[in-house]
């Protein structure tokens, strides 16, 4: 007798909805996360769900540039993060770079390519949804290692 | 015809001797004075007496028809004969009253009788009571036609003058004869045989005829004018009985008759009086005709102009057209003008009642009166009148109780017919913004249901989607149509063809199953199988609506639909399986309650699991039956079906995730566009769309698609799924 899991034999060909749905997950994840997706406009929410995403990158972007079944599940996260807001669109090529490890100018051409093919029918959602994302504030917690005496208060005026 | 037969030999003879006389030449020749004596004294005696016989009738006769035509036909005094015989015809005519009266109230009964409408109340009475008012004014209003005439011609005697004066001045017969010269002239043989004599000759003939014409036209225009003085007596005095003669349908015609008659010879005066007035007018410029005819001829040569006699003949002939003519067309004309006058005034009082509108106020009240007579007459505490629909109805509850067959039904049938009509027009009134939404929904609820009116207003705001959210119109509709289910679910469909909008699924779901409970009660609706009916129908249609389905309404829905047994509980349950397939499956599997669903369901199994005859495959349990059949539901319904699937199976069925596990396992997975990849992500993206999809998502990805299902071969078959030992 046979044992059969119908888990995605091939991650890569998962869409950047439910790239990463499988397997345990928080409480309220999933809930938090369909409130999310349904929130998108119905452009992007194409591109996030559409059988069509997940064969543009595991087959013309895989083949263009060689990348393995891992590399192609990056990619796919990468654009599920920016379709959600969670991630720049502008980060794209150094999120490629770094998740992929590949050069610059791989990354460049990856990225502009999902941009230019994959991205053109939904861009203005996708800018519109970029620009609603909160500014990135720099992390202004004081590292515990860091001794409190050597820091000046300059709003204290006592000191 | 008879033919004067002439010989060729006498012919002869009257060709030469005129050609003789003509062509021979002339020469005086002496007869002798006795003879010229002779002939002229008494050929001009005859003459003088003929002409003065004739002069002194004209004279005479101009005299009375100048009397005749200044008589008054009703003076203002009236006239004692006219009146009092006119008072006996009114009388006479006023017993016709009371027999109009029998013959419209047996033709009002007996409405049936082929023939009897046009006798009956609704036909003539109209006619009845103009008719009962006016005929005691049928003698006023025949001498104001009289009156009016009168004015008419009063224009043309005033104009006229003293017509026998001017006859006599300007109709001068004297001018007609000849000169005494001419005619010896012509008469004498021995006389220049030349133009003048055919000249003189034809005018002493013509003048003698042309006298006579004149006689004859004064004297026809005396005779009529004469005759029409008693003759309009007596239409005066027959006039009631042409008054009663209009309200019966067979004398309409004999009253048009008498008008036409009556107005026709009122007006021969008038019409006449305007020939003679241009005749005597034509006559009275004569000079001037006759001084142009003098001068042409003096300058003229013979043979170029007509003789001045010949040329005043004619002039004379033309008055005499005028005269004799006038005289015939004047009665010709007045009695086409009766008629005419009668279309006329049938004409005018048309247009003056469209003008004040009282053509389309007539047209309408006879179409409000129709309607009145079809759909029965309204009033405040109920009906005056019920009109064919009221009998209708009448007939069919009768029908009903002496048992007619199909008698209720069509009683049904014609009150949704009779409210279809209001539902038309408060449709079309809707359409055209006449009425508002809040206004169809306000009025649905200020008639009942059983009324025409309040059905089509409450059917309306169904199908405008105004039911009110509490459910008030769709319940005491249905309950106040309790007894006329045709009625209750034409209402209900237009509800569903309104979605029953504004109403909760929740509590349409209850009405469909007429459920009771902690605030509210529609129990009283389960009468209303039809209505309901139509409300499952329509649940089935909605997945909100059908997923809010508990098990209590499902069954009361296939109890509705007469079991699972029909074609329409069938299809219920088949619906209802594609959303709750938990409860089919049950149903089904309950061998207690449906033994034969079951066995059919354990018959299905084997086929499917079976591939050796020999060795059959049987479930071994109920996880592998109730998966068996959760199977087939996936099967055979589609994806948004398997995304619609309540929460609540999803959470708890292991059978239907069982079911769901092997179904996607079954699919190919050999790439990104196989169909198990595909089928994932567009479930997916399908269960996003649903009641609890996130939960069900969790489920689809966290238990089904990653936890093991068994397949394999057996012998006989395939493998059956065990049972799970734990949570899947």
């Amino acid at each position: 007798m046979d044992e059969i899991i119908n888990e995605q034999e091939n991650p890569g060909y998962a869409t950047p909805f439910n790239v990463d749905l499988f397997g345990s997950k928080p409480k309220n994840f999933y809930a938090e996360y369909t409130r999310r997706v349904l929130a998108l406009p119905e452009s992007v929410r194409n591109i996030m769900m559409d059988s069509s995403t997940a064969e543009f990158v595991g087959e013309n972007l895989s083949s263009t540039y060689n990348l393995t079944a891992e590399q192609g599940t990056e990619i796919t996260r990468i654009i599920r993060d920016i379709l959600l807001g969670d991630a720049p669109l502008n980060s794209m090529p150094s999120l490629i770079s770094s998740k992929l490890d590949t050069d610059q100018e791989t990354s460049s051409q990856i990225a502009n390519k999902i941009v230019n093919e994959l991205f053109s029918p939904a861009i203005e959602d996708i800018k519109k949804l970029q620009a609603d994302r909160p500014p990135e504030r720099p992390d202004l917690k004081i590292d515990p290692s860091i001794n409190k005496n050597n820091i000046v208060d300059l709003r204290n005026r006592n000191s | 015809m008879t033919k004067i037969k002439i010989s060729k030999l006498s012919l002869l003879f009257i060709v030469i001797a005129t050609s003789a006389f003509v062509l021979l030449p002339t020469n005086s020749v002496n007869a002798g004075w006795l003879a010229d004596w002779t002939f002229e004294h008494t050929f001009g005696y005859a003459l003088f007496i003929v002409m003065s016989v004739a002069g002194t009738m004209i004279g005479a006769l101009a005299t009375l028809l100048n009397w005749t035509i200044h008589i008054p036909v009703y003076p203002d005094g009236g006239i004692a004969v006219v009146t009092k015989s006119w008072e006996i015809m009114r009388n006479f005519a006023n017993m016709f009253f009371i027999l109009a009266l029998i013959m419209m109230a047996f033709a009002t009964i007996f409405d049936v009788l082929p023939g009897a409408a046009k006798y009956n109340a609704r036909a003539m009475f109209g006619r009845f009571l103009l008719t009962a008012l006016l005929i005691n004014f049928s003698l006023v209003l025949g001498v104001m036609v009289i009156q009016g005439t009168q004015v008419l011609s009063n224009t043309f005697l005033t104009a006229i003058g003293d017509m026998a004066n001017r006859l006599g001045q300007d109709l001068n017969p004297s001018k007609l004869l000849p000169s005494q010269d001419g005619i010896t002239a012509s008469i004498s043989p021995g006389a220049a045989l030349d133009a003048a004599v055919f000249g003189t000759l034809a005018t002493l003939i013509f003048s003698i005829i042309l006298i006579f014409t004149y006689l004859f036209s004064i004297l026809t225009a005396l005779i009529f004018a004469f005759i029409r003085i008693p003759i309009l007596w007596a239409l005066l005095i027959v006039s009631p009985i042409a008054w009663i003669m209009n309200i019966f349908p067979a004398g309409q015609g004999t009253f048009k008759k008498w008008w036409s008659l009556f107005i026709g010879w009122n007006m021969f005066l008038p019409i006449y009086l305007f020939f003679l007035y241009f005749g005597l007018y034509f006559l009275s410029d004569q000079k001037n005709i006759i001084q142009s005819i003098a001068s042409e001829v003096s300058e003229a040569k013979i043979g170029e102009s007509l003789p001045f006699s010949l040329q005043l003949v004619f002039f004379y002939i033309m008055t005499a057209i005028f005269m004799i003519g006038g005289t015939i067309v004047a009665m010709k004309a007045s009695m086409f003008s009766g008629t005419g006058v009668v279309g006329i005034a049938k004409w005018s009082r048309g247009i003056a009642a469209r003008r004040l509108g009282l053509t389309a106020a007539g047209t309408a009240a006879q179409q409000k009166l129709a309607q009145v007579k079809e759909e029965g007459l309204p009033g405040r505490f109920g009906k005056l009148y019920g009109g064919d629909y009221g009998l209708a109805q009448q007939t069919s509850r009768f029908g009903a109780r002496f048992g007619v067959r199909g008698a209720e039904l069509k009683n049904q049938k014609a009150f949704v017919d009779r409210a279809g009509k209001d539902y038309a027009d408060f449709e079309r009134q809707y359409q055209n913004g006449q009425i508002t939404e809040t206004e169809v929904a306000k009025r649905a609820l200020q008639f009942d249901a059983t009324d025409p009116r309040g059905f089509a207003y409450r059917k309306l705001a169904a199908k405008i989607g105004q039911l009110d959210p509490g459910g008030e119109i769709l319940t005491t509709t249905l309950q106040q149509l309790s007894k006329n289910p045709l009625a209750a679910e034409d209402f209900a469909k237009s509800a569903a063809a309104g979605k029953f909008s504004k109403m909760k699924g929740k509590d349409l779901a209850r009405m469909a199953a007429a459920e009771s409970g902690p605030g509210y009660d529609y129990s009283s609706l389960k009468g209303s199988v039809a209505a309901r009916r139509e409300m499952f129908r329509y649940v089935i249609t909605d997945p909100k609506a059908m997923s809010g389905l508990d098990t209590g309404q499902i069954e009361a829905g296939i109890s509705v639909f007469g079991g699972h047994t029909t074609a329409d509980g069938r299809n219920f349950l088949k619906e209802v399986g594609k959303i709750s397939p938990s409860f089919a499956v049950d149903y089904n599997s309950n061998s207690t309650r449906n033994p034969e669903l079951r066995k059919e369901a354990e018959e299905g199994f084997e086929r499917a699991y079976t591939t050796d005859p020999a060795h059959p495959v049987r479930a071994a349990n109920d996880f592998q039956l109730k998966t068996h059949m959760y199977g087939s539901f996936l099967k055979t319904g589609d994806m948004k079906d398997t995304a619609n699937i309540k929460k609540d199976t999803w959470e708890n069925s292991p059978e239907f995730k069982e079911a769901l596990k092997l179904y996607i396992a079954q699919l190919k997975s050999d790439g990104i566009r196989s169909p198990r990849t595909n089928y994932i992500n567009r479930l997916g993206e399908a269960l996003l769309n649903t009641v609890g999809g996130d939960r069900k998502l969790e489920i689809l990805h966290t238990e089904i698609l990653s936890s093991p299902t068994t397949t394999g071969v057996m012998p006989g078959g395939r493998v059956p799924p065990s049972a799970p030992t734990s949570p899947l």
